[in-house]
């Protein structure tokens, strides 16, 4: 079947790989790479960490015709994007977790849990399905089990991409739109622990949508969080 | 946790309570395609979760000062069966206790530094006690500190607590009469005969250990009367790894009150005449705080901000909010009671209410949620039905999940328990205005009695604490009953709780309006009613209630207390 061009605007928890591989496309390049999405590239410098709202223009996709025989065995393969998760889990202290710390990883596959060990860097990584929508984590020797919802992370130029950044380096810093105390505490733990001045964030530096625009703030925030 | 623990147990020692506000919330990450490998990942760092407290009130000190008063032994009991009810809770199952670290602070008036070692001297006190560390209250009583000076006052309060029969029965004085001197001496020796000392009638340094032991056992045990002590290389954040106990034990002088005074009564105090008065307005500063953290929980000391109990308090600073200066600062008296008739305030900034007078950011982080420090905030729902003969029975230990936040999205926390005996669910209120929704399974099997949350569930303040019972049959009662699910996941009741919704009961329509329609009568939202809606609602309530219709709020029966009275409940 073939499908006409359109726009797709961007809900909670798609990233483009998602994106592609629900509309069929095996190469996210085809959507990322076409001059329509030229600002959205721009402005998304990570095609997985998308906001919602965000719109993504489809192309055109036309779909090879196979003729086969009936009543034969025939192989055909579907090119979907390949996709890994990665995680960087770290200690209380903010430090890297050893080569033999034993981690579990589940995502609904019937293998599950796949036992995963941190490699030089401290990653632990496994290729999932694009469409995979959350998975679970476990760290056994720090008793550690976190819930992650996948393609959920928002831009760093966002408040709430700021504020799930904030909380997956462990500064609490809430989980509704209206908690800004909470935001300001983490905000500033987390520029007194990395050196990012002024230390400063006042009720009117938190924008409703943008965050924190301090450029200083987002880029050090990226950067620790890793996307 | 399934079924979290829910303790509250307040006197006028202070408050041992179990955290309920900090629910762990999912980790949202972002995938990465194979060519963007090099480049993205999701780091992910736990952060430091309290799961109790106990904080230990100045009246929890003896003459104002560092040395732990026999009135605290209350306190250190609720926190040792607090400690218990945790160390069922470890997810290794070997029975540990989790770790902890103490704080101890002062009130706001005198020398930051000063203030800074006094407050150390009390987190010693109590690390002292939980450890059995008679060393370390050897090294206070042997050096007083400004006004804190345990001297001979110590010794006559603890030969008065300790082995059954008082050793002294005469007055705490510090021995400055003629007759008290020698009633000490007396003591002291009929002290030193029983427990095998040279009885020189001195309480020098050797029997001093003995009594300090002897006094620790007494005030810190188990309620079953067994002794209760934690090992300083095991049950704290640090694990003892620093010889001061960096990160276990620490004080946080002056920075982070509970209680500021107003500008105008600050003023006042300046006449040094008014010192007591002063002293006891500002009592509720002077504590010390013990939190407990998530089992396995532990920090290298190398990377914690507060300084050590014996240093200054330049580290202290290094960790202030931006705009500490204002978070310390007194307000004005305010204006009295307007034509309104409420009072306008009286100008003093209280931790529970402001959430914002502590200088300590660090702090505030561990406080901000913690019921011994910040308050708390829990919505009691009481659930009922219509029982057999009409009548309204609880809607017992039945099985109900909570959602904080905007309930459409997935980044939401959930809680869940069970109803308790009496049919309530205790939910801690997060924010401000975050919306609640509590999902009640209906249709699901009653949990037998005798649960872990039908016994522990309390109402605020008010109710004596309840025996929780051998800790034994809670185990037996829980098992075969998966605690984690509904009977039928998609067939349950569901409210919607707004936090700051209900107002206090007043003269306006709007308060009575959210009883009558919690109580289950009227019709659409609260607050919008039409007089008829109103006027068919409370006669309604009336009718059911067995007073006289009237459709008036204000009549000779009283209609608007009864609203007030089932509303609340028992």
């Amino acid at each position: 079947m073939s499908a006409p061009s359109r726009t797709h605007v961007v809900k909670s928890g798609e990233s483009l790989s998602r994106i592609a591989a629900e509309n069929g496309f095996g190469d996210i390049h085809t959507i990322l790479d076409h001059p329509n999405n030229a600002s959205l590239k721009d402005s998304r410098p990570n095609p997985d960490v998308l906001f919602p709202g965000d719109e993504v223009f489809l192309p055109e996709r036309e779909d090879k015709i196979e003729k086969a025989d009936t009543g034969k065995l025939h192989l055909f393969s579907l090119s979907l994007p390949l996709v890994f998760l990665r995680l960087r889990p770290k200690d209380l202290d903010g430090k890297l977790l050893k080569k033999e710390a034993e981690c579990l990883l589940s995502t609904g596959d019937p293998e599950d849990p796949v036992p995963l060990n941190p490699d030089g860097d401290g990653i632990i990584e496994r290729e999932i399905s694009a469409t995979l929508p959350e998975a679970e984590l476990r760290v056994i020797a720090k008793n550690m089990k976190m819930d992650l919802l996948i393609g959920e992370l928002d831009p760093v130029v966002t408040l709430s991409g700021q504020r799930a950044r904030l909380n997956n380096l462990g500064y609490f810093a809430g989980f509704t739109r209206t908690d800004r105390k909470l935001f300001r505490w983490a905000a500033e733990e987390f520029k007194k622990d990395k050196a990012v001045s002024p230390l400063a964030v006042k009720e009117e530096d938190i924008d409703e949508v943008e965050g924190i625009k301090q450029k200083a703030f987002r880029d050090k925030l990226e950067k620790e969080h890793g996307s | 946790m399934a079924n979290p623990i829910f303790i509250l147990d307040e006197t006028e020692e202070g408050v041992v309570a179990t955290h309920t506000a900090r629910v762990e919330l999912p980790v949202l990450v972002s995938p990465t395609i194979e060519e963007n490998r090099k480049k993205f990942m999701n780091t992910i760092r736990p952060s430091l979760v309290g799961i109790g407290c106990m904080n230990l009130s100045n009246k929890g000190f003896e003459f104002d000062s560092s040395f732990v008063s026999f009135k605290a032994k209350s306190r250190f009991t609720a926190f040792a069966e607090m400690m218990k009810r945790f160390s069922k809770d470890d997810p290794t199952g070997a029975d540990r206790f989790p770790p902890i670290t103490i704080f101890g602070h002062a009130d706001p008036t005198g020398e930051p530094a000063y203030n800074k070692r006094l407050s150390g001297r009390r987190a010693k006190a109590v690390f002292g006690v939980l450890t059995r560390d008679a060393a370390m209250w050897e090294s206070l009583f042997a050096n007083p500190f400004g006004g804190d000076e345990w001297g001979k006052k110590s010794i006559q309060h603890m030969l008065q607590n300790i082995g059954g029969v008082p050793f002294y029965e005469g007055p705490i004085d510090g021995a400055i009469t003629p007759e008290t001197r020698k009633a000490t001496k007396e003591a002291i020796e009929t002290y030193q005969r029983a427990r095998g000392l040279k009885d020189d009638g001195e309480a020098g340094e050797k029997t001093r250990k003995v009594l300090f032991l002897e006094y620790m056992d007494e005030i810190c045990q188990f309620k079953d009367g067994t002794k209760f002590k934690l090992d300083p290389k095991e049950h704290f954040l640090a694990r003892g790894k620093d010889k001061d106990h960096k990160a276990d034990m620490q004080g946080c002088g002056e920075f982070n009150p509970v209680l500021l005074l107003s500008k105008d009564e600050e003023d006042r105090f300046k006449d040094k005449a008014l010192k007591p008065e002063r002293d006891a307005a500002y009592e509720r500063d002077r504590r010390a705080l013990v939190f407990v953290f998530k089992h396995d929980s532990e920090i290298d000391p190398t990377k914690w901000p507060c300084p050590r109990v014996g240093e200054g308090e330049g580290g202290c600073r290094e960790r202030f909010w931006s705009d500490s200066k204002d978070r310390l600062r007194r307000d004005p008296d305010q204006e009295p009671a307007g034509d309104d008739g409420v009072p306008a305030g009286d100008g003093r900034r209280e931790f529970p209410k402001t959430g914002d007078t502590f200088a300590c950011r660090w702090y505030h982080g561990f406080a901000q949620h913690s019921p011994c420090e910040a308050g708390r905030k829990l919505w009691v729902v009481r659930l009922r039905v219509d029982g057999p003969k009409k009548d309204q029975e609880p809607f017992a230990r039945r099985a109900y999940v909570a959602h904080a936040g905007d309930a459409d999205t997935r980044y939401a926390p959930q809680l869940r328990g069970f109803t308790t005996d009496e049919g309530q669910v205790v939910i801690p209120v997060m924010d401000e205005v975050v919306q609640m929704s509590l999902k009640v399974d209906v249709f699901g099997l009653e949990k037998p009695p005798g649960g872990e949350d039908g016994k522990s569930g309390r109402n605020g303040k008010g109710d004596p604490p309840k025996d929780p019972g051998p800790d034994s049959t809670d185990k037996d009662a829980d098992e075969g009953f998966d605690v984690d699910r509904f009977e039928h996941e998609d067939q349950f009741l569901e409210l919607k709780l707004d936090a700051g919704q209900l107002v206090p009961m007043a003269k306006e329509d709007l308060p009575a309006q959210q009883r009558l329609y919690n109580l289950g009568f009227g019709k659409g939202v609260p607050g919008s009613w039409t007089p008829e809606v109103f006027d068919r609602a409370i006669r309604g309530f009336q009718r059911s209630r067995g007073l006289d219709v009237t459709g008036n709020l204000d009549d000779s029966q009283d209609t608007r207390a009864r609203l007030k009275k089932d509303h609340e409940g028992p």
